[in-house]
C-alpha cells in the first residue's frame, strides 16, 4: 500500500508519468530492498555516503553493512535495525524507482522527504498500527464536543479498510475530482442530523462500486449506484448500531444519487486518498434533506 | 438443497436482491423480489412465499411497516429482517412484530444457507 500512496503522491506533483508508475508498481514485486536505500530513508546515511560505500563494494568483496560500518557511516545497532526494516518490505517501490533509474538516489530522498512533509506517511503510520482513532484526530481538527464526529470518521475509515481493502489517507483541502463529480448521500435523523454522503469521479464510483460488490461494473448504471449506496448504507447502519449501544437510537432514510450539491461549507468534507481514486465524504452535521 | 421453497427478496437495492438471490437459487430456492416496502406487501399477496427476507431502511413503506401489515394479513408468515441498522429498537420492534430472526448485514452465504435449512425443517426463530 505505502508504494501505491507513494506514487500517487509523485504522480501528483508530477514527479514521475503514469506510464513509468505502473511500470514500477510491477517491478517492485520482483526487487530486494538494498540497504543503502533504507539508511538514506532512515535518515542514516547521506546519497553521497551510500555511493561511497558502492564504489568501495566494487573494489573489494564486502557487505555493505561491515563497510558502513567501518567507514562510522552507521553503527552496529543501526545496522541491525536496518536489516529488521530490509524485511518488511514497505519501501520496494523507491527501490524500483532506483532500479528502472527513474529517479536518483537523491532525488528520491527530496521526494520522500517532502512525502512525509505532507503527513501523509505519518498517517501510514497509523494505519499500519490500526491505531485509526488516532489518525482522524491528527488529521482533522474538528474542534472540541466533537466526540462523536470523530468516531463517525474512524468508523469510515476502518469501514474502507474493512469492505474495500484500502488503506485511506486523510488529504488535506477539497479532494480533486476529475469532471462531473457523481455522489451519493443518506441521511441520519434523530437525536443526531446528519447529511452523509461519498462524492467521487465517475472513474473513482465505478472502482469503488466494482471493488466493493465483487461484481463485474464497467460503467456507470443502476448497479454501480446500487454498488457505492450499500456501501454507504452498510457504513451509516453501523454507525447507527454503535450509537444505539450508547443508548441513543437513530434512523436512516434511503440512500440517494445526486448531481452537483457543490455548495459545501468549510470541514463538512473529508478528502480521502484510496488507490482507487480520490472520495470527498460527506459530513453535513445538524442538517436534513 | 433441493428443498423449493418460495423466497421473497425485499430490498431497495439492486446489488443486494441480486447478491441474495443467486445464494438462494444455489439454495435451491425459486425466488421473486420487491424494491420497496410497498411493492414487499404486495408481492407477499400475490406470492404467498414460503419465506421473506426484508430489509428495513426502504422507500416507501419502511421493512418494519411492510413487516407489520404482511404480519396482519398472514400471522404466520415468516419474515427475517437483513438490514444494516441492527439497533436496539429495531430488533425490539421487528421481534414484537413476529419477525423470525433479524440478520446484520454484512451477512455470509452460511448465515442465509443456515435460515433456509431451518425452515425446510420446520424451525421457526
Amino acid at each position: 500500500m505505502f508504494g501505491q500512496y507513494f506514487g500517487q503522491y509523485l504522480l501528483q506533483k508530477r514527479i514521475i508519468t503514469p506510464e513509468a508508475l505502473l511500470e514500477v508498481l510491477e517491478y517492485q514485486k520482483t526487487v530486494n530492498l538494498k540497504l543503502g536505500l533504507l539508511a538514506v530513508n532512515a535518515g542514516l546515511m547521506t546519497p553521497v555516503q551510500v555511493e561511497t560505500v558502492h564504489h568501495a563494494q566494487r573494489q573489494r568483496d564486502q557487505k555493505f553493512g561491515e563497510i558502513a560500518i567501518e567507514f562510522g557511516f552507521l553503527t552496529p545497532g543501526q545496522l541491525e535495525e536496518l536489516l529488521r526494516t530490509q524485511k518488511r518490505g514497505h519501501l520496494l517501490i523507491s527501490q524500483a524507482l532506483i532500479d528502472k533509474n527513474i529517479l536518483t538516489l537523491q532525488e528520491l530522498e527530496s521526494a520522500l522527504k517532502s512525502f512525509k512533509d505532507t503527513g501523509m506517511s505519518s498517517q501510514m503510520e497509523n494505519l499500519q498500527s490500526a491505531d485509526i482513532d488516532a489518525l482522524v484526530r491528527n488529521a482533522i481538527d474538528l474542534g472540541s464536543d466533537a466526540e462523536t464526529s470523530y468516531d463517525y470518521i474512524a468508523l469510515m475509515l476502518r469501514n474502507v479498510i474493512r469492505f474495500l481493502g484500502e488503506e485511506p489517507v486523510i488529504v488535506p483541502g477539497l479532494p480533486a475530482i476529475d469532471g462531473a463529480p457523481r455522489t451519493i448521500i443518506q441521511e441520519v435523523s434523530g437525536e443526531i442530523k446528519l447529511i452523509t454522503g461519498l462524492i467521487m469521479s465517475e472513474e473513482a464510483f465505478i472502482g469503488l462500486a466494482r471493488r466493493f460488490s465483487g461484481e463485474v461494473i464497467e460503467e456507470i448504471n443502476e448497479l454501480a449506484d446500487a454498488a457505492v449506496g450499500e456501501f454507504l448504507n452498510l457504513h451509516n447502519g453501523l454507525f447507527l448500531v454503535n450509537m444505539s449501544n450508547r443508548g441513543i437510537e437513530l434512523q436512516l432514510s434511503p440512500q440517494k444519487v445526486v448531481t452537483g450539491l457543490q455548495s459545501h461549507q468549510p470541514g463538512e468534507i473529508i478528502s480521502l486518498g484510496l488507490t482507487l481514486g480520490n472520495i470527498g465524504f460527506l459530513f453535513r452535521k445538524n442538517a436534513t434533506l | 438443497m433441493d428443498d423449493g421453497l418460495k423466497a421473497l427478496i425485499c430490498d431497495d437495492s439492486l446489488l443486494v436482491r441480486k447478491q441474495l438471490r443467486d445464494i438462494l437459487t444455489d439454495c435451491g430456492c425459486i425466488v421473486v423480489e420487491a424494491a420497496d416496502g410497498k411493492a414487499a406487501v404486495d408481492a407477499f399477496a400475490q406470492h404467498r412465499p414460503d419465506v421473506v427476507f426484508m430489509d428495513i431502511v426502504m422507500p416507501v413503506y419502511d421493512g418494519l411497516e411492510a413487516l407489520r401489515r404482511i404480519k396482519e394479513t398472514d400471522p404466520s408468515a415468516r419474515v427475517v429482517m437483513v438490514s444494516s441498522a441492527g439497533t436496539k429498537n429495531n430488533l425490539i420492534q421487528a421481534i414484537e412484530m413476529g419477525a423470525a430472526d433479524f440478520l446484520q448485514k454484512p451477512y455470509d452465504r452460511n448465515q442465509i444457507f443456515q435460515v433456509i435449512n431451518r425452515f425446510k425443517t420446520g424451525g421457526g426463530l
